[in-house]
């Protein structure tokens, strides 16, 4: 058969209603299962219950709508941000409730009251193991904990933690996806910024294990103009307010509405190598079909993490950095890109997919039942 | 074939055993 320019390929994204409907009742029960038994593990059964069923029932629709519809990003769009936006709703109110104010306070550095924050577990894990000093002013326990959860996401989901699970992410995702087209074209890195954030975790990491200084978040982390932002008394609390919303308005929210690329994920933070270097164990792949590429760019052009570029398309693959996002999945005119079980042709959208919706919803809902829990209670403990 | 099979089973294998020992090292060791 030949095909003339112009000619469509027939593109079969979608899976058939036999296919999409069993995957989505099982992705329905599993996200009911950890519910029940999570939430009601601490005694709450009614609230188990209910939360249970909503959260089974919208689970079962995303997975079920993704498979059916073959389209990928929409509906992670809705789950990230949604996620991003209860998780910042859920820790403000917790500061404003507990603190006083949303700003952090020098008193809860000294006593160790600050929110663990998962960004930090690669710099933050190496001087506790070897020098056996707990640099983040929070306790060793919940350090572990979160160390832990996100250790288990990364070995699953590789940089997909990026786009289905962080919560932090919410913020320069929906800034790179305000604005139809991008203001500054951006396609690929150059080979300096590709490695920076590379260079960048390995100065933080001699940093924390010379001076047991977490660096990033005292001075450099550009979330800070969001959470935990500085209380300003002093020149030396000035200079770092203005480091973090020069940071913050750069990278977080008028670098991505710009350019339509996430920034601050792919160039600045620390979890980026982490989880790509980690993502190498992960069983899942972003692949693409050779045979029915057409090498037309489109792929490398909608990308917002700069994973997809001419070399590795031509090699059938992302960079290591890809985030499965899934946009180059439903940016792709010939439909030949598609997740794939890692050194095989098998292909396994429905298994990541099933697996990245119940996980965003699990975190999700710890989010939201906080929230239920201030409304029934007027306490809020987030951390 | 049969080794694209072997693979795939290890592989959801894998996820499987990842899947268990976060949830249990999370249940079991931290204290909530």
């Amino acid at each position: 058969m030949s095909l003339s320019e112009g000619d469509q390929y027939p593109v079969e994204k979608s899976a058939p209603l036999r296919k999409s409907l069993p995957t989505s009742l099982i992705a329905a029960g599993i996200t009911a299962f950890l519910l029940i038994f999570l939430i009601g593990g601490k005694g709450r059964t009614t609230e188990a219950l209910i939360a249970g069923l909503i959260f089974a029932t919208i689970g079962g629709l995303f997975t079920f709508f993704i498979l059916r519809t073959g389209r990928v990003n929409t509906s992670r769009l809705i789950l990230f941000i949604g996620m991003g936006l209860f998780f910042t709703i859920a820790y403000t109110l917790d500061h404003q409730v507990n603190r006083g104010s949303i700003l952090l306070t020098n008193s809860q550095i000294k006593n160790a009251d600050v929110p663990i924050c998962p960004i930090t577990v690669p710099f933050v894990t190496p001087p506790l193991v070897i020098r056996g000093k707990m640099i983040f002013p929070a306790t060793v326990k919940a350090f572990w904990s979160i160390g832990i959860f996100w250790l288990g996401f990364a070995l699953l989901f590789g940089r997909g933690w990026c786009s289905w699970l962080c919560f932090f992410g919410g913020i320069d995702q929906t800034c790179a996806v305000a604005k139809k087209k991008p203001f500054l074209k951006m396609e690929g890195l150059s080979r300096i910024w590709r490695y920076f954030p590379y260079a960048l975790l390995l100065f933080l990491i001699l940093v924390a294990l010379g001076f047991l200084y977490p660096l990033y978040c005292a001075w450099l982390c550009p979330l800070r103009i969001v959470y935990d932002p500085p209380a300003v008394n002093t020149t030396l609390e000035w200079l770092m307010a203005v480091v973090f919303i020069v940071g913050g308005m750069v990278f977080l929210i008028a670098g991505p509405f710009l350019t339509k690329k996430r920034l601050y994920c792919s160039l600045i933070c620390p979890l980026l190598p982490a989880a790509a270097i980690i993502g190498r164990l992960s069983p899942f792949r972003i692949k693409v079909d050779r045979e029915k590429c057409i090498d037309c760019g489109k792929c490398v052009k909608v990308c917002e993490t700069f994973a997809m570029t001419k070399e590795s398309v031509a090699n059938g693959e992302t960079t290591m950095e890809c985030a499965k996002c899934g946009k180059c999945i439903d940016g792709c005119p010939k439909g030949a890109i598609d997740y794939r079980l890692i050194g095989t042709n098998i292909g396994v959208r429905p298994v990541f997919i099933t697996l990245a919706v119940i996980f965003n919803l699990l975190i999700m809902s710890t989010f939201i039942m906080t929230l239920v829990d201030y409304f029934q209670t007027g306490g809020i403990r987030f951390h | 074939m049969g080794w694209e099979k072997i693979k795939a089973v290890l592989a959801y294998a894998y996820m499987v055993l990842i899947i268990l020992i976060t949830f249990a090292l999370l249940l079991f060791r931290t204290p909530r």
